[in-house]
């Protein structure tokens, strides 16, 4: 029997995932928000046949501590940045929709999917803090529950825009003159809780029809819109055994909301720190550990793996057979060497033990995970759910 | 000799309305990246100062009908800029960006992350709007008076030019505006409460100016 490979993204965050990365005589802690380093950053992914890169952001202000990284690029407009110089590369940016428009962000997406010939992603994200209402002064922070209400509707009107024109909407008809058939451009004329959008969007359906919607489900009130949303559902676990679990409740949760759960990958972060020996990689990341004063952890500690690329390929092997995941998002503790490292070391392991295929195929990120082109709601006269 | 005085050039990306003749057969896509792409290269090639977008937030409509004759579809202004960006190497990268539908603190992220991407190349062409047929497609409809879209769009620019600027040392401006004070912790926020805007802007951007090694 041949093995389903396992979908194989890498996030990168500033100069490493470990708070202490930046300071490593190797980072590119001068150059973080040069054109450059995202450019390599991801021609790295592209080289090493990466289903997706994950570009993360939020509105989060920097706190006062002088030994972390401050600032951060927005990431739709990285994504943009990069897409032309990596192609066939899926490229998912995180955008909130706490404080945005979303009819901004669904242009903007669109605009990424048009960018990248049909690789883009979007990762909606909430934004939950007093700081980062400030920073607009339009609302209150709000909780959990009311915040993943309006995320919710967020995701459906950008979905239901992303539909407003038919893909053969643009007919360019020169004996009637007329460019577009308007009865194939609709106003999704959403009225919910949080907002109304009137309109149809002002850019065409994109290549994908839908570019990737992708959704962490680690908080619970998360659950349920990633659940009836989602292409791709990611997950932080502490051990594979969680993983498992959580998997099991993301898949029934699918279910629930009467979606096949095989349509809905679940992805599993791995913080990572590949070397040519354990020892080595132990010792790297006592460095990157001595570098900072306090290791504080928010949240969920999420899986880290600090070893040889067999030792990687066997914890990917244990977790995708034990079913705690249909995709692995490595997350290199350092840049841009720890991806270098599982580019050049880790996925030629992956690949020699069948877990990843040789060249990636698909000529859109869906058709690269599987995933059909969707219908549109507003065919036929259909009006959205 | 006085050497003359020179004139700027700017190629207006036709895109869509009445001015895109889109009959020819070899009328190219108003959509596709590689129109784009392409109008920028060559703009690039023949010295142009600066590529400029045009913006329009809500599809035309002639007696609520969406008005059919023109050309119609065009990208998200911001992500096509910073896609460009990358396929040249010295251009303007000119966006119309409108005040009235977008908050201070994220165009100020948005101009100064195209500004990084392009290493120094980003513009705005600044405008308002009070309709609201276009406001129906944002969360607050057409919530501002016609005339207060100037003194809103003069405090975002306000507040867009103090997120890129104002530093961990700067101190509060004598000459700044009421109401506005530029804190001098090592979190720095610009705090402007006004009428028509309130934006607290502990600046992201602004950092990203400043990755320097402690």
């Amino acid at each position: 029997m041949t093995r389903r490979p396992v979908h194989l993204a890498v996030e990168v965050r500033g100069a490493g995932a470990h708070p202490g990365a930046w300071r490593a005589p190797d980072s590119a802690a001068t150059r973080l928000f040069s054109p450059a380093y995202h450019l390599l950053l991801a021609q790295l992914a592209h080289r090493g046949g990466l289903d997706v890169l994950f570009l993360p952001d939020s509105f989060v202000p920097p706190g006062d501590d002088p030994g972390l990284v401050r600032g951060a690029l927005d990431a739709v407009a990285v994504a943009a940045r990069v897409a032309p110089a990596a192609p066939r590369l899926g490229i998912v940016a995180t955008a909130t929709v706490t404080h945005t428009e979303p009819f901004h962000l669904s242009k903007a997406i669109a605009t990424l999917d048009f960018v990248s010939s049909g690789f883009a992603g979007w990762q909606p994200d909430v934004s939950r803090t007093a700081a980062e209402a400030d920073l607009f002064g339009r609302k209150a922070a709000a909780d959990a529950g009311t915040l993943w209400r309006e995320a919710d509707e967020a995701v459906e009107v950008v979905t239901a825009l992303w539909d407003s024109w038919e893909d053969d909407a643009e007919i360019r008809d020169v004996a009637t003159g007329r460019f577009v058939d308007r009865d194939k451009l609709h106003p999704v004329g959403f009225r919910g809780e949080f907002f109304s959008v009137a309109g149809a969007s002002i850019t065409p359906r994109p290549p994908q029809g839908h570019p990737l919607v992708v959704l962490r489900a680690d908080e619970p009130e998360a659950l349920a819109v990633a659940a009836r949303r989602a292409d791709v559902v990611r997950i932080s676990a502490t051990h594979v055994g969680a993983a498992v679990a959580a998997r099991t409740r993301i898949r029934d949760a699918v279910a629930a909301a009467g979606r096949d759960p095989d349509t809905v990958g679940v992805w599993l972060d791995v913080e990572v720190l590949v070397a040519p020996t354990a020892a080595q990689a132990r010792e790297r990341l006592a460095t990157l550990d001595g570098y900072v004063r306090t290791l504080a952890t928010v949240g969920t500690a999420p899986l880290r793996f600090a070893g040889t690329p067999a030792g990687l390929g066997d914890l990917v092997d244990h977790a995708v057979r034990s079913g705690a995941a249909d995709g692995i998002t490595l997350v290199p503790l350092a840049l841009p060497g720890g991806l270098e490292q599982i580019v050049h070391h880790a996925v030629p392991h992956l690949v020699g033990r069948g877990l990843r295929p040789e060249r990636p195929h698909g000529s859109t990120l869906r058709e690269r995970l599987g995933l059909a082109r969707p219908a549109n709601v507003f065919e036929k006269g259909g009006v959205p759910a | 000799m006085t050497a003359r005085k020179q004139i700027r050039l700017g190629a207006h990306f036709p895109g869509v309305n009445n001015t895109t003749v889109w009959s020819d057969p070899a009328a190219g896509s108003q959509i596709a990246f590689d129109s784009f792409a392409h109008f920028a290269r060559t703009a690039e090639r023949g010295f142009f100062d600066f590529l400029f977008l045009a913006e329009g937030l809500r599809l035309r409509e002639h007696r609520g009908r969406i008005h059919d004759l023109d050309v119609v579809g065009r990208p998200d202004t911001f992500t096509v800029l910073a896609a460009l960006a990358g396929v040249t190497g010295h251009l303007g990268l000119a966006g119309t960006i409108n005040t009235t539908f977008n908050e201070p603190y994220e165009l100020a992220r948005q101009f100064a992350t195209l500004d990084h991407l392009s290493a120094g190349r980003a513009a705005w062409n600044m405008v308002t709007s009070s309709d609201a047929f276009t406001g129906e497609n944002f969360r607050r409809g057409g919530f501002l008076a016609r005339e207060d879209r100037y003194t809103r769009a003069r405090e975002g620019v306000d507040v867009c030019r103090r997120c890129g600027t104002a530093g961990p040392t700067t101190p509060s401006s004598p000459t700044a505006a009421p109401g506005c004070s530029c804190a001098t912790a090592a979190s720095p926020t610009c705090t402007t409460r006004r009428a028509s805007s309130t934006c607290t802007a502990g600046s992201r951007c602004r950092a990203a100016r400043r990755a320097t090694r402690c």
